[in-house]
């Protein structure tokens, strides 16, 4: 997945000088929390609902006082920036490494689109198969070649549908843990045939513990 | 013919067959209505006439190129070039395409159709589709042995033809995910499923905050219960949350899905259920139906796959609760001589699994924490979904630890002018005064009865920090009413010291506009004592009374908030869930003046949660 395929193209922008009731208003309007500041089309800060509302707890109504000064003195004027071509990953870490929750998407200095962290989440649901009615078997694998591939053949031989395999470092050193989702809802047997081949196994028919 | 029964089934459902080796197969059928006649529940005058759904039925919920998919599968084969196609659609592994399925699908639709019909317009009390509840299907997709929607479609057709609520219960071991997502945003149908979480189970979906979109908001409430639930903590979790939610909904038909593959001997769910609880499960309904939609209901047989264990028997149990006929002492013997087979498991003697301790799902290790989960899971879909009067109403039966109540001020009355006469305005109401009076027949009506309401109003009054306001007219009528309580626990500001919450501010239909809301207000909060606490108040829009007050709820949203302002109260922001859920809900709070910094930013800290350093 690439920043272009996961991104908002043409986002909502203020200019520089706009207010920022204005900016605040347009973030109401489009139900989101950031917003890039642009002009002519080219990128020259963002601001974010929390520029404009210092403590959110306090009431909506305090932030307005704000109201009259113009966007370019609360926006962040260098932002972190991400080109569309990158892979969604690499946008990921920008956003934890930085702490902050979007990232303009620019070529040539031109604000092409927006990455939210809400883009990732979704980048997250297709990459896990939860909006897909499914079932979900994880696994714990010794951390070797081929011990993944052995797995999903013993699945491949019931001719069941793997929507998607996601792997990740396991509980304990020298081991992988896998999800994967399995388009039907009879899993018991492959959860068993997983066993039966030796494999740590849990999920439809083998819920394990409440915690795990 | 009212009062009657009848099973919508007969030898034409064989057809829905996947084929030899899959689950859901014919044998189905014939396995479940044989102990239905061997036992004598069951006779042939007791079938109600169904025909194949016609294809505009179908349309209600699903799209055309589906259907016309399906249908082009039903062919005796098919390329592999249609590969593609078939997956596309959800025509592959668990709904592999056989033949003539689009005709099967049909029947089953048009059996379902068939009781719901009969039901709704009272030639019956209760129908029976057994072969029928393929709550998986989607608009266009067939998902879980389930090709087309029957039970969304004969909804559909009901609702379209009437002006009804129709209360739709799923106890299937699968979250009912198609029907929910068919009427996800409509009002008229109130989805409840109880189902095993769907953390390993299929569909996966499911969670507590499923909760509907407008106009349809809070009217899909979904019970996610742990593996080895067992059928006592299965029946707390639909004691807790079904009848209640019927009560606030108030339908005008019940329409079950009874899938019994939650039994502890069904190949499909780790719930660990016996044929004890479907046997309370429909008992339950039968005086739910009684109770609250005038008789109607229709049940749906839905899942179930071990035919020698599970699935004849909780079709004989539930058929013999909607027809009232009694079922013999035990599993009729030629019955099981006729379905025994080597190498497969023997049918049980008796109707019910032998007795089991209280949890019986849930022995050794764990048990308590499964225990703690699912109590957690019912506590946050009642507070959810159930206005305060309901939950009142409806309370859990289990004890909670008591606080003691507030010492701090006396009993006050007070009066209020209203057009007629002037109302008496009294704080601190004991549950024994509240018993006295007499209630104003105006109210929303969660509970219809005003004795009902009364008992409720006392309800409050008993809780360790309970306290009733309350105005009444001169002849001691109550006409309105303020609830101040101890916020739940487990909510986000619960364990917060010195801060309660309004749980309720209701004013009888008849009295509305006369400033009798902002009077109560005003007068619970003038004791002193107020200015050492936190007050806060949350406006959920599905609870509102719009359709009374004719007001959108955006209106309603001004009207309550002015109200609160002129008691003293604030809207604040909050990203507390019940209140980001939906953009006419209402947060407000009333922050003493002697309210100490530290309390007062303890409080403001828990306002914001989600919300990461933003750039």
């Amino acid at each position: 997945v690439l920043v272009a395929d996961a991104m908002t193209s043409g986002p909502v922008t203020v200019a520089p000088d706009a207010s920022v009731a204005a900016a605040l208003a347009a973030m109401r309007r489009g139900r989101f929390r950031h917003l890039p500041v642009t002009a002519g089309g080219e990128l020259v800060g963002v601001v974010a609902l929390g520029d404009l509302e210092p403590s959110s707890g306090l009431p909506v109504e305090t932030a307005e006082a704000l109201g009259g000064r113009p966007v370019a003195e609360v926006m962040s004027g260098s932002p972190v920036t991400v080109s569309p071509d990158e892979p969604v990953e690499v946008a990921a870490r920008l956003l934890a490494e930085h702490a902050i929750g979007c990232l303009p998407v620019v070529t040539d200095d031109l604000l092409v689109g927006i990455l939210t962290e809400s883009d990732l989440f979704h980048v997250l649901l297709r990459l896990f198969g939860v909006d897909e009615p499914s079932s979900r078997i994880t696994l714990v694998l010794p951390d070797v070649p081929g011990a993944l591939g052995r797995a999903m053949t013993v699945v491949g031989e019931l001719g069941v549908n793997l929507l998607t395999v996601v792997t990740e470092p396991g509980p304990a050193p020298g081991t992988r843990g896998v999800v994967c989702r399995a388009g039907t809802i009879n899993a018991a047997p492959v959860v068993a045939a997983l066993i039966a081949a030796g494999f740590t196994a849990s999920g439809p028919g083998q819920p394990g513990p409440p915690d795990r | 013919l009212s009062g009657a029964c009848a099973v919508a089934a007969d030898e034409r459902l064989a057809a829905y067959d996947f084929g030899p080796g899959h689950p859901f197969q014919s044998g189905r059928l014939e396995a479940g209505l044989s102990l239905l006649r061997a036992a004598r529940i069951l006779g042939d005058d007791d079938l109600l006439p169904f025909r194949p759904a016609a294809a505009a039925d179908l349309e209600l919920i699903h799209d055309r190129d589906y259907l016309e998919a399906v249908a082009r599968f039903s062919g005796p084969a098919t390329q592999a070039a249609d590969q593609v196609e078939a997956v596309s659609f959800g025509l592959v592994g668990d709904n592999r395409p056989f033949p003539g399925m689009d005709a099967a699908a049909r029947l089953v639709a048009g059996a379902t159709i068939a009781a719901v019909d009969a039901v709704a317009a009272d030639d019956l009390a209760h129908a029976f589709a057994p072969v029928a509840g393929l709550h998986h299907a989607q608009r266009r997709r067939a998902v879980g042995f389930c090709l087309v929607n029957d039970v969304a479609i004969a909804i559909a057709r009901c609702t379209r033809a009437r002006p009804w609520r129709v209360l739709y219960v799923d106890l299937d071991a699968h979250h009912g995910d198609g029907v929910q997502a068919a009427f996800y945003d409509d009002p008229q149908v109130c989805t409840v499923s109880l189902h095993e979480t769907g953390r390993y189970l299929f569909p996966g979906s499911g969670e507590v905050h499923e909760l509907g979109r407008p106009p349809g908001a809070g009217r899909s409430v979904n019970l996610p219960l742990e593996p080895r639930t067992g059928d006592a903590g299965f029946l707390e979790a639909f004691d807790a949350v079904v009848e209640p939610v019927a009560a606030a909904f108030r339908p005008d038909l019940l329409v079950t899905q009874n899938g019994c593959d939650g039994h502890v001997d069904d190949p499909l769910s780790d719930l660990a259920l016996t044929t004890r609880c479907f046997r309370e499960l429909g008992r339950r309904l039968h005086r739910l139906a009684h109770r609250h939609c005038q008789g109607r209901w229709v049940a749906t047989g839905g899942g179930g796959y071990d035919l020698d264990r599970v699935v004849p028997r909780a079709w004989a149990l539930l058929w013999s609760e909607m027809s009232g006929r009694r079922l013999p002492a035990r599993v009729p013997a030629a019955w099981r001589a006729a379905r025994a087979r080597p190498a497969e498991p023997e049918a049980p003697a008796s109707w019910l699994h032998p007795r089991t301790p209280r949890r019986s799902g849930a022995p050794g290790p764990g048990a308590h924490e499964l225990e703690a989960r699912n109590q957690r899971t019912v506590r946050a879909v009642r507070r959810l979904v159930l206005p305060l009067p309901v939950r009142a109403a409806y309370p859990i039966p289990r004890g909670r630890a008591g606080a003691g109540r507030l010492p701090w001020w006396e009993p006050r009355a007070g009066e209020h002018p209203a057009p007629g006469e002037p109302l008496v305005l009294r704080d601190r109401c004991p549950a024994s005064l509240l018993r006295r009076l007499g209630v104003d027949p105006g109210f929303h009506a969660f509970v219809r009865e005003p004795e009902r309401e009364r008992e409720v109003l006392a309800r409050i009054a008993e809780e360790p920090a309970g306290e009733v306001v309350v105005a009444h007219t001169g002849e001691g009528l109550v006409v309105g009413y303020v609830a101040v309580i101890d916020p739940e626990p487990g909510t986000r500001f619960a364990s917060l010291p010195g801060l309660l919450e309004v749980g309720a501010v209701e004013v009888a239909a008849g009295w509305r506009r006369g400033g009798v809301a902002s009077a109560l207000l005003r007068f619970t909060v003038e004791p002193d004592a107020f200015e050492d606490l936190i007050l806060i108040a949350s406006g959920l829009a599905w609870h509102w009374d719009l359709e009374q007050s004719g007001l959108s709820a955006m209106a309603y949203r001004r009207v309550l908030r002015r109200v609160f302002e002129v008691a003293g109260f604030e809207q604040l922001r909050t990203d507390e869930p019940e209140v980001a859920y939906h953009a006419a809900n209402l947060f407000m709070a009333r922050i003493g003046t002697r309210v100490t910094a530290a309390r007062r930013a303890a409080f403001t800290s828990r306002l914001i949660r989600g919300q990461r350093a933003a750039q």
